[in-house]
């Protein structure tokens, strides 16, 4: 199992190793493990009843591993509870929200809760609205919001602490495409304020563009975990590119098979597209497209080729019903 | 449109029928009965009509279960969906209002009117062994199904009006406590208009007196005392029977009438009863910022409603103090307001009104919670879960101070008010017994509201009155209480500790089992 791009010797920011979980004798986990390295958007992704949710519970000290460790930034989930929550955000897959408050009393209570003092608490709720753009609704009630609204104000409420981990259980469910795509870039900017995002999700797309890492689990069990790039790659073992020809389609895969260093040349579809893997030892991508325009070829478009996120989900992941 | 109309009425009570837990609840009910009678028989030669006590006591629990069970149970048929936005959806499924209500009411008025009815061939029994009539029975059945029917519906006027249940459960509780004064203050009414020269002659004489006579008889606990008096031969048929059926009637055409408005504004959003904003003309009674301790902040503002609920009750409380002097001074004179007699009825009235609040905070404190799918969160705080529900608790009696606070003054203020017989009733074990009992029964609801959807504190009742009967703790409570040897004020002291440390003993457990299971909400 493959692990996230590391910078030296950095410590990853969660660590699950050999976690077993079991629900009245069905096993929600099973012998999980994967890590999440600092600062990266790591998307984690599985179909309904994979164990999403119950390793999220777990990391952020909700549920207590029934086997294995869980470590966030090196403290052990069951027996240093509070020095975890201190560093986490928890946003929970459902509004987990006070109806009745205002948005400004929503985060005053938590950041409150949290042992900020008032004037901190001024001022990280004034960053925080500024921050999800909610400072003009500040005043409004929590019940008259927006589905959008509510996910900004529970974002909100996760950020009050300043934590370190953001942990997101399917925070774009039931938003529409705006609202998605508004998330998503305040999800960027926390990224690039250096803040680690877990976020469970079911929208791949978004995640596919976003994340630096990615953790796919099945039936309680960890497919992949690694980067994003690795996963999307087409071959584990060389380099592969798409070739896109203006013109004629055919009769051009024999030429590109005589390129020194190519592996293998196969045509998609009957489409004027080519799949050329190469042998990175002895030929490089400058020196294959080079090797391309010396014959001549009419090309359209160059580039690495990847798999999309759902292939890749759909290649990882068993059918049937859970 | 026939389909339409009772296809929610059909559905509620189909699932009723399938849901195995609704029977044996029935089952329970007729087995606590058997229970009672196998104890009223065992004893039939202590006492004389062993019939008659056994259905008395039966009957009386009934009309307590009715009540407390009644105000949470009917009063959410129409909030809870409110709650959950389902109203529209109900409304766009092609359901009218009459569906509606038949649907979310009515069912459950059949619902537990059943719980009546499988008594009612066991209770006939009660006639072989001596003391009561089946006439008796009969009667005192369509008295509580009358009595249930109005509460029922009077309860739905207020869940069509009401957002919120609690809102909804708070006003029936205040219109039942109307319906139960009314009746006893009837009389003394017409008495007091016929000393003012009412004639009773004219049309609107006659109105008035027979309203008031009406009045005097619509009250189930009047009518139960009549009942259960020996050579009881009137008809089933009576003034209450009647005029409760008639007072539900017009409760669920209201209901009706009310409906479509009343959920149009609904449907808007956004109301915290008398909780104000921020930005509100009376900001001082807003709930401002929150305190070092948020919890309770939260709870006093959000639960218990805040500065201005509060200054609502004192205000209210003072209004039925100069309510009850007012009567006083106008049945006998300003010169003789019976001080001492309004003394008494205002404390045990301020008594009552914090119990009912403890109660009700009690049902909500955690309950919300759950409701609102917070508990994650919460959780989630670097605090732990006793603190959690120890600052939650003291938002709650901080909620209460107004009403404690004005109990307490109406004590120390009356006109022989004996601070020894205070002392002495504080370390007394019968006072402290009886605390004992309540603050059980508080952590009773708190803890089943964290499995029931609704209706938390009539199933502590229910509970709690065959565990009154059959618990250890009880007997030695009652043993260490009553035992004649400690009637000295050194053994009442001594008894007095033991029930501390028993009341200690018995929290400490409930709240590991409230604990255990707020953990386990977080983390469904």
């Amino acid at each position: 199992m493959a692990n996230p791009p590391t910078t030296g010797t950095t410590q990853p920011v969660i660590e699950v190793d050999d976690v077993v979980h079991s629900f009245k004798g069905r096993r929600a986990l099973d012998h999980v493990s994967f890590q999440v390295m600092p600062q990266s958007l790591h998307g984690f992704v599985g179909p309904n009843g994979a164990g999403k949710t119950t390793s999220l519970k777990i990391i952020c000290t909700l549920l207590r591993p029934q086997f294995g460790v869980v470590k966030v930034f090196g403290h052990d989930v069951v027996d240093e509870q509070k020095m975890v929550r201190r560093k986490i955000g928890f946003m929970p897959d459902h509004f987990s929200t006070y109806r009745q408050m205002t948005v400004y009393e929503y985060l005053d209570f938590f950041a409150a809760a949290y042992g900020l003092s008032f004037s901190q608490r001024t001022r990280v709720i004034d960053e925080v609205l500024a921050l999800t753009d909610m400072d003009g609704r500040k005043n409004d009630l929590i019940s008259g919001l927006s589905r959008g609204m509510q996910q900004r104000t529970s974002l909100a409420r996760v950020l009050v602490n300043d934590p370190d981990l953001l942990l997101l259980d399917e925070p774009a469910s039931g938003l529409d495409p705006r609202a998605r795509i508004e998330l998503m870039e305040i999800l960027k900017a926390l990224r690039s304020m250096g803040k680690t995002i877990f976020i469970s999700s079911h929208i791949l797309s978004e995640l596919a563009e976003l994340c630096d890492a990615v953790t796919i689990i099945d039936r309680g069990k960890v497919k992949y975990s690694g980067s994003m790039h690795g996963l999307l790659l087409t071959s584990e073992d060389h380099p592969a590119y798409r070739l896109t020809v203006s013109g004629e389609a055919d009769g051009w895969a024999d030429q590109l098979q005589g390129l020194p260093g190519v592996l293998k040349v196969e045509q998609i579809e009957g489409r004027p597209e080519y799949r050329i893997e190469f042998d990175e030892t002895q030929m490089d991508t400058n020196r294959l497209l080079q090797g391309i325009i010396g014959l001549n070829i009419p090309v359209s478009a160059f580039a690495e080729d990847k798999r999309h996120l759902n292939e890749a989900f759909m290649d990882l992941t068993e059918r049937g019903v859970r | 449109m026939y389909y339409g109309l009772l296809a929610l009425l059909t559905r509620s009570l189909r699932q009723d029928a399938r849901q195995l837990r609704n029977h044996v609840f029935r089952l329970t009910f007729v087995a606590f009965i058997y229970l009672a009678m196998l104890f009223a028989a065992l004893t039939a030669g202590m006492y004389g009509a062993p019939g008659l006590n056994f259905f008395r006591m039966i009957a009386w629990l009934n009309a307590l279960f009715i009540t407390c069970a009644g105000i949470g149970f009917f009063a959410s048929a129409i909030t809870e969906e409110k709650e959950e936005d389902t109203i529209g959806l109900l409304m766009m499924a092609g359901l009218n209002p009459l569906a509606i209500l038949l649907g979310k009411s009515t069912s459950r008025l059949i619902q537990a009117s059943m719980l009546l009815i499988v008594q009612f061939p066991f209770m006939l029994l009660a006639v072989t062994l001596g003391g009561v009539t089946p006439l008796q029975i009969i009667a005192a059945y369509a008295a509580l199904l009358a009595f249930m029917a109005l509460l029922a519906n009077v309860a739905l006027v207020w869940s069509t009006v009401c957002e919120r249940g609690g809102s909804a459960a708070g006003l029936t509780a205040v219109l039942l406590v109307l319906y139960a004064i009314i009746s006893p203050l009837s009389p003394a009414t017409s008495a007091a208009l016929a000393g003012l020269g009412l004639p009773a002659g004219t049309w609107y004489g006659k109105v008035i007196y027979t309203v008031l006579d009406w009045c005097a008889d619509i009250s189930v606990f009047d009518r139960l005392s009549r009942i259960m008096e020996t050579g009881f031969n009137e008809s089933v048929f009576s003034k209450q029977v009647i005029s409760n059926l008639l007072g539900g009637l017009a409760g669920f055409v209201i209901s009706w009438l009310i409906f479509v408005p009343s959920t149009n504004r609904t449907t808007a959003g956004a109301s915290r009863g008398l909780v104000l904003r921020s930005t509100a003309r009376l900001q001082i009674f807003s709930p401002g910022r929150a305190w070092a301790m948020p919890l309770a902040w939260k709870d006093f503002q959000f639960l218990a409603g805040g500065y201005s609920f509060a200054v609502v009750k004192v205000f209210a409380y003072v209004l039925l103090l100069v309510a009850f002097a007012g009567f006083s001074a106008w049945t006998s004179g300003v010169n003789g307001i019976y001080w001492e007699g309004i003394g008494e009825l205002y404390s045990t009235c301020l008594l009552w009104a914090v119990v009912i609040e403890a109660c009700i905070l009690s049902a909500r404190i955690f309950h919300d919670e759950v409701r609102l799918q917070t508990m994650s969160s919460l959780l989630m705080l670097p605090r732990s879960i006793p603190y959690l529900g120890y600052t939650k608790a003291f938002g709650c009696l901080l909620g209460l101070a107004p009403s404690i606070g004005c109990l307490c003054l109406s004590v120390l203020l009356r006109p022989r008010f004996d601070i020894t017989h205070l002392l002495e009733m504080m370390i007394s074990p019968y006072t402290w017994g009886v605390v004992l009992a309540f603050v059980i029964f508080l952590h009773l609801v708190a803890l089943l509201s964290l499995f029931v959807k609704w209706g938390a504190l009539p199933l502590a009742i229910a509970v709690m009155m065959p565990i009154s009967a059959c618990c250890p703790i009880w007997q030695l409570l009652f043993m260490v209480v009553v035992k004649g040897g400690l009637r000295d004020s050194l053994g009442e002291f001594a008894a007095t500790i033991t029930v501390w440390i028993l009341m200690g003993l018995v929290c400490f457990v409930f709240q590991m089992m409230i604990a255990a299971r707020l953990q386990e909400i977080g983390a469904k």
